[in-house]
């Protein structure tokens, strides 16, 4: 056995759970922003001034800076992953607060776009953690657990707006950002405790450690990386374009064109995320044991199906539960596009590639489809007139491809060896 | 494929920007301009009495008092009177404290205004068999069925385009 494989000693379980603890966190806090944004737009746009066209400009600006989280994000392969997260933890306090204190929906994006930036890297930095952490047999299970923190931010949201419907007063939307700020500061005090990864702290101490790029934002679009950079940037691109705009104009539609109250809406909101989560737990042990491509396929599968059938509805009593298949199968699918966008890649630029699968290319997907939604299916203007069909369409249109290029080009990592992948690398 | 893509692009930016405006979304806009009391200046969609019949308090209470807000499809206009009545808005509100208005919305103009942009001059009870989509009705707008088709044009588009790409990157790249 080599030194890049015999060095570090196998981290035992205790230090594992924790790390999922801290992890999860970076997941629960993105899902948490998405849900709130998109959940409280009606009342951002009361309390601040908007339409339905400006909203989907807000969504398009701030998940921009996703985008540009890709730059941060790729950092991680130079300066290690421990302290990424913890700039990135910082950053995302900070920023939580400035949105509370918006005075003007430019200020509020601006808040939410650098929000961005930071949840970005986190996310990025964070699979890529539980890829090197984890041993191959349980890593579809922890990519699982952490992914599925997304929707547990959701729930928090809906829960959250279900308690403010008995308060006798109207509860600001700021509100839901001020509660942010508590557990996000005891999540940066425990992230100090964290180890590097055993992969990157290995590989660090190679001879090769100097000689690879960990520089380079281009370095996986060598030739050797750039094929799978590229089927698994498409794939996930496709897959949150749909994901992303259902997310942000699902408590819309529920709201303006089903009739729903806030309030049941966030109630709905609270139970689909829970099937939502469990949804996520089931595609990491079901990659764990059939593969990573045949469990994402059914995933999508799902998702075409219910995704399309959610915005045709506008019985309250069918929308909840075909909402929590939908959120199951749609958003449960990113636990597989996690092991997609790290596991095919050595360790001295596996947080490069996840950056450029999830943020180059996934975020611009969350960016735009939003954003031709609105402008299809503004209730003024649109030539679809129905956010609504917008949306269904927008699925129709988006998942067959996603399934088609996943299957065809994307590779199976169930059995990947991290190990002899570094070891391939550094000779 | 450089040019579909383009032209796809250019005739989602012009729907995307098409000044038609649709009564139910007149009606929508004028709601929740409405919800943001005087800020939101429901005048540019509503005369003030049509405003002032929803909400009466409107240009002094904060902003935020509807729970819900539902427009429902437009229907064919039978008023006769002083107004060009384009169409007929179901709509329904409900306030924070659990009153509820369910009404009709006409939409038109002034006679003598020419081509002015249509606002809600009155409403009126909501006739019986115009429901809202919470109660069966029809939705506030719907994708006609060549939308479908070309959104399956769009997907298979989509799988051409991936697959020229990725082919031709694997094609490039050393075999490892």
């Amino acid at each position: 056995m080599s030194a890049i494989a015999a060095e570090p000693a196998e981290r035992d379980r205790r230090y594992r759970r924790k790390v999922l603890f801290l992890l999860s966190s970076a997941t629960f806090f993105e899902g948490y922003d998405n849900f709130v944004l998109s959940f409280v737009l009606a009342l951002v746009l009361v309390d601040l001034g908007g339409t339905e066209s400006e909203a989907g400009w807000i969504r398009a600006i701030v998940g921009l800076g996703g985008f540009v989280g890709f730059v941060l994000a790729a950092q991680a392969d130079r300066i290690g992953r421990k302290r990424l997260l913890l700039i990135t933890i910082a950053g995302y306090t900070a920023c939580a607060a400035l949105t509370a204190l918006s005075p003007n929906l430019a200020f509020l994006t601006g808040a939410q776009f650098l929000s961005q930036v930071f949840l970005a890297s986190e996310w990025a930095v964070a699979i890529t953690i539980v890829t090197e952490e984890f041993p191959p047999a349980e890593r579809g299970r922890a990519l699982g657990i952490v992914t599925s923190m997304n929707t547990l931010g959701g729930i928090a949201v809906g829960v959250l707006a279900f308690a403010f419907g008995f308060l006798p007063f109207t509860v600001s939307w700021r509100v839901y950002y001020v509660l942010a700020l508590v557990p996000l500061i005891l999540i940066g005090i425990g992230r100090r405790s964290m180890l590097e990864t055993e992969r990157y702290a290995a590989i660090q101490r190679t001879e090769a450690f100097e000689r690879l790029d960990h520089v380079g934002l281009l370095e996986p679009w060598k030739p050797a990386y750039r094929a799978t950079v590229l089927s698994v940037g498409i794939v996930t691109f496709l897959r949150h374009a749909v994901a992303a705009s259902a997310a942000f104009w699902w408590a819309y539609y529920a709201q303006q064109e089903v009739g729903m109250s806030v309030s049941l809406s966030g109630l709905y909101l609270a139970a689909a995320g829970i099937v939502g989560a469990i949804g996520f737990l089931v595609a990491g042990r079901l990659m764990d044991r059939f593969g990573r491509k045949p469990v994402f396929e059914a995933y999508m599968a799902g998702t075409l199906v219910f995704g399309t059938w959610l915005f045709q509805i506008h019985d309250q009593l069918v929308m909840l539960p075909v909402l929590c298949l939908a959120i199951a199968f749609g958003l449960g699918s990113v636990a597989v596009t996690s092991a997609f966008s790290t596991e095919p890649f050595p360790t001295y630029v596996r947080s490069r590639a996840a950056a450029w699968c999830r943020n180059a290319f996934e975020i611009p997907g969350a960016i735009v489809a939003p954003l031709v939604v609105g402008l299809l299916g503004d209730h003024l203007t649109g030539p679809v007139g129905s956010i609504g069909d917008a949306m269904s369409l927008t699925v129709v249109a988006l998942i067959p491809p996603t399934m088609w290029v996943a299957w065809r080009h994307v590779p199976e990592t169930r059995d990947a060896n991290l190990v002899a992948m570094d070891e391939a690398v550094v000779k | 494929m450089r040019r579909v893509f383009v032209i796809v692009i250019a005739a989602l930016l012009f729907a995307g920007c098409s000044t038609a405006e649709r009564p139910e979304g007149v009606v929508e806009r004028w709601l929740l301009a409405l919800n943001q009391g005087d800020a939101g200046r429901p005048d540019r969609y509503a005369s003030s009495v049509a405003s002032t019949a929803v909400f009466p308090g409107w240009r002094s209470t904060d902003p935020g008092a509807f729970d819900v807000v539902e427009v429902g499809h437009s229907h064919p206009c039978g008023y006769r009177g002083p107004m060009i009545c384009d169409v007929v808005v179901p709509f329904r509100v409900v306030l924070e404290d659990g009153s509820e208005l369910r009404s009709d919305a006409l939409v038109g103009r002034a006679r003598d205004e020419g081509p002015a942009p249509t606002r809600v001059f009155t409403i009126v009870p909501a006739r019986t068999g115009q429901g809202l989509p919470s109660e069966g009705g029809p939705p506030i707008g719907s994708a006609p069925l060549g939308s479908w088709l070309e959104a399956f044009l769009v997907a298979a588009a989509l799988v051409a385009a991936a697959e020229l790409v990725l082919r031709a990157v694997r094609g490039s790249a050393p075999r490892r």
